[in-house]
């Protein structure tokens, strides 16, 4: 019994490269990621300020609630033509995001296509802001951006919600990627706990390769029952470009930036994460570990390429190659 | 790679600031645990603290409540104490309330403490406890207690209501009787015991002339003394059960020199049971006051505690001035020794949640909600506890879903849950109550953290859903229960309380788990689907 655990489990995942909440948090988080420059990416506001200082395209802020008093002027005044989205900026796991099409005098419309009254989004962002979906609790404060028009190629694997991609950096390195895909059982949220599709992509090439819901790999779409392998995410490199650009804005040497695909503006930043969950290698059917230690080797030699595109030749190259 | 070599920069940190981190842990966590593991067995070889809690010792709370009703001004009572004798061990007194003048005499020959206040409410209540072990005391030798005792009592007057002609008459009649049947003390007692078991006349005779609260015990003393050897009569209590009434029974003590002969006659034999703890000497009540009140009750309890803890070695008084038995727990008053057995077992259970979160992978509500609910099963006993936190967590789930739906503020809606929890509580005890349970326990659930749970698993149904609601419930508890197994397991409580350095190696395991990088047992299953 000891004998075949240690066999058909233990060897095959050290093998395979994978790195376990453990290992990510000690070897990876702890080891790299400084505890000040934590709250540039914990509060989106920060981010998003950031990034469009450096020119990262990003849903434009539309606005921001930090007192219970300044809610209902907010709400009424808001610019709706393209809808918008209120989430907490603070929040953690993607909870409290409220995603609003239209307004019709005082009724809000979800995406999901249910109204919402004034009041009822007045308990909401007030929610929002005594932390009840944020980090430790703390006050938060609500921020207003605009909506996303997602890019017609995900039309048919898409239910309802934005799909992100989700990639991690590691010293501005960006080793792996993977495609969160809403469905109906996440209620349209890209969110794996959820229920959401986890979709493998090859960085050398941009295309999607294995998928994954709940920890088991499919092949279709389970709303859809559209083929998910072999899609290509458009103009990769250029949002792995974009990316790579984040060591110089962020000094978090491990970390996982969410994008979406916008139909107009293409790849924009939507929030960056110093903890990043560890199933995209499920996703990628591909331990971290190796990847992170070339990347490692790379950095404890001195060696670091200077430029986001420099980064971005390398790590293609590196992995292609491998394949 | 080496095509770029020339294009890199900039040489960063990370080897240097990661290869002071690690030896540093390694030492500090080798360093508690050598620590730890020397001082126990310094403690367990060389000074022989028990490893394993000593259950035969056993121990008394004894309670003795006087209640005082319209008391005049100048309130002055005397309550006498238990004399200290070596056959047990007094460990603490406690005297309420401290709204009286309390002085304690402890050089009288009955130890007394007197109780005193000017103007005095309409009811006046007083409490003394003391908590005593059934362990031979350090602090006199047997010979010794009875020589002074001896001393004390030899040449002592006849008591004033015995001091007439006609008792005296009566006194010595029956001291020839025996005294011409009688050798030595030892005889003479035989005979006395004898005598008095018969023959009821010379009682009535007595109780005639003097009272009729007069009995064979108080005769017996006064012939004793009459024949000038001294003796005494005793009042206390026998300690077996928990007894909400404790009764005094009195008898008469005679020193001979090497022991005390302990009889009533109204036993079959001379002797009295071991388990006998020796309150007051005298005729009278267990208290004395000047003036005459007549609205006066006294109610003694006596409640059996076992002390798994507690070391005999300690009581016994051997290696008393050992650095190890003086720095020892033991050495502080029982209360604090309670609170301080609970603060030792919460890094235990705190490390036990530590290892299910970070080794297993167990998920729960709260990172030490699993500690504090265990150890409020301490208290409650698991059934019950599990019971009564379910309840609790239910019914304050039902009255969030009823806030949610008020839209409320946050805050002011943990707080109309909190007091939700506390209502709970209070009607549980109440039930509780009603069919005769002890409820003290419920006291110590944690409010706060079952408040939180609530709001916490509230929101994981609303976000994730029922299923992933109750799997988090569910594991939650069973860390608990875990986390209770180890901490309200007697033996690791004695460990612990003998031998607080062992939180040196907690310590160590705790560091060690800080550092530990390998695979959760449930990320066997999380990564199953990739094996194949």
């Amino acid at each position: 019994m000891i004998e075949w655990l240690k066999k058909y489990l233990h060897l095959n995942m050290a093998a395979q490269g994978i790195v376990g909440i453990n290992k990510r948090n000690i070897s990876y988080i702890l080891a790299h990621n400084e505890r000040k420059f934590y709250p540039l990416v914990d509060n989106k506001i920060l981010t998003k300020e950031l990034a469009e200082k450096a020119s990262i395209p990003t849903p434009k802020l539309l606005g921001k609630i930090e007192y219970h008093s300044q809610i209902y002027s907010t709400l009424q005044n808001i610019d709706c033509e393209k809808g918008f989205v209120i989430k907490p900026a603070q929040g953690s796991g993607g909870g409290g995001i409220m995603v609003i099409t239209r307004k019709e005098g005082d009724n809000f419309f979800k995406a999901e296509g249910n109204p919402i009254d004034i009041k009822e989004m007045h308990y909401y962002v007030s929610n929002v802001l005594a932390g009840l979906y944020s980090l430790g609790g703390i006050r938060d404060t609500a921020m207003i951006e605009e909506r996303i028009i997602c890019h017609n190629m995900f039309d048919k694997i898409a239910y309802k919600g934005v799909p992100d991609l989700r990639i991690i950096l590691f010293h501005g390195y960006p080793i792996m990627a993977m495609l969160r895909l809403p469905t109906r059982q996440s209620d349209g949220k890209a969110n794996l706990h959820s229920g959401g599709l986890g979709v493998g992509l090859d960085i050398a090439t941009g295309k999607t390769t294995y998928a994954m819901q709940d920890g088991q790999y499919i092949t279709h779409h389970p709303d859809y029952d559209t083929e998910l392998s072999a899609l290509k995410i458009p103009n990769w490199r250029q949002t792995l470009e974009i990316i790579a650009g984040f060591r110089d804005i962020i000094p978090l040497k491990y970390l996982g930036i969410d994008m979406v695909v916008d139909q107009e503006k293409g790849a924009s930043l939507l929030e960056a994460n110093a903890r990043p969950g560890i199933a995209i290698q499920i996703a990628n059917k591909c331990g971290l570990e190796p990847r992170l230690k070339m990347i490692s080797k790379l950095v404890e030699n001195g060696y670091i390429h200077n430029t986001p595109e420099e980064r971005v030749e390398f790590v293609m190259a590196s992995l292609e190659a491998n394949q | 790679m080496l095509m770029l070599r020339g294009r890199m920069f900039k040489k960063p940190n990370v080897r240097k600031h990661m290869s002071r981190h690690i030896p540093f842990t390694s030492i500090l966590i080798a360093l508690c645990f050598i620590i730890g593991v020397v001082l126990f067995l310094m403690k367990f070889l060389y000074a022989g603290f028990p490893v394993i809690p000593n259950q035969n010792i056993k121990s008394w709370h004894i309670e003795e409540k006087i209640t005082l009703i319209d008391p005049a001004e100048n309130l002055k009572i005397d309550l006498y104490l238990p004399e200290q004798t070596p056959f047990y061990t007094q460990v603490e007194e406690h005297f309420f309330p401290s709204s009286f003048g309390r002085h304690v005499d402890k050089n009288a020959l009955q130890r007394h403490v007197t109780f005193s206040k000017k103007k005095p409410d309409a009811q006046e209540i007083i409490y003394y406890r003391t908590v005593v072990y059934d362990i031979k005391s350090a602090s006199d030798s047997e010979k010794n207690y009875i020589r002074k005792l001896e001393k004390s009592y030899s040449d002592y007057p006849l008591s004033d209501q015995f001091d007439t002609e006609d008792i005296r008459m009566i006194l010595d009649d029956i001291h020839q009787q025996i005294v011409s049947r009688s050798s030595d003390t030892q005889s003479y007692v035989t005979e006395l015991f004898s005598f008095l078991k018969e023959k009821d006349d010379y009682l009535k005779l007595i109780q005639l002339k003097t009272s009729i609260n007069v009995d064979k015990v108080v005769l017996a003393t006064e012939i004793l003394r009459f024949a000038e050897i001294p003796a005494r009569t005793m009042n206390g209590m026998l300690l077996s059960k928990a007894k909400q009434n404790a009764k005094f029974l009195r008898w008469v003590e005679v020193f001979t020199g090497q022991k005390i002969i302990r009889f009533t006659p109204y036993r079959e034999q001379i002797g009295m049971p071991s388990n006998l703890f020796p309150w007051y000497e005298g005729y009278g009540k267990p208290y004395s006051i000047t003036s005459k009140y007549k609205n006066i009750q006294s109610e003694f309890s006596v409640k059996r505690h076992i002390e798994s803890a507690l070391t005999e070695s300690l009581w016994t008084g051997q290696n008393i001035k050992s650095f190890f038995y003086k720095t020892s727990v033991y050495n502080l008053p029982i209360e604090i020794q309670l609170i301080m057995s609970m603060l030792l077992l919460i890094p235990i259970g705190a490390v036990v949640c530590v290892f299910l979160r970070q080794v297993v992978g167990i998920p729960t509500y709260g990172t030490f909600m699993p500690v504090l609910i265990a150890i409020s099963f301490r208290e409650t006993h698991l059934f019950w506890g599990v019971l009564f936190f379910s309840a609790i967590v239910i019914i304050g789930m039902l009255f969030r879903s009823i806030f949610d739906n008020m839209r409320l503020l946050v805050v002011p809606r943990l707080t109309a849950v909190l007091t939700i929890v506390v209502a709970i509580i209070f009607v549980l005890s109440f039930m509780l109550h009603q069919f005769g349970l002890d409820a003290g326990g419920l006291s110590l659930f944690p409010l706060i953290i079952l408040t939180m749970m609530i709001e916490r698993m509230s929101i994981t149904w609303e976000e994730q859903g029922a299923h992933q609601a109750i799997k988090l419930a569910v594991t939650s508890m069973m860390v608990a229960i875990l986390c209770y197994l180890v901490i309200g397991n007697i033996y690791i409580e004695h460990l612990f309380v003998t031998f607080p350095e062992l939180l040196f190696i907690v310590l160590a395991i705790a560091l060690s788990l800080g550092r530990y990088t390998g695979f959760k047992l449930t990320e066997y299953v999380r990564f199953r689907a990739m094996q194949t």
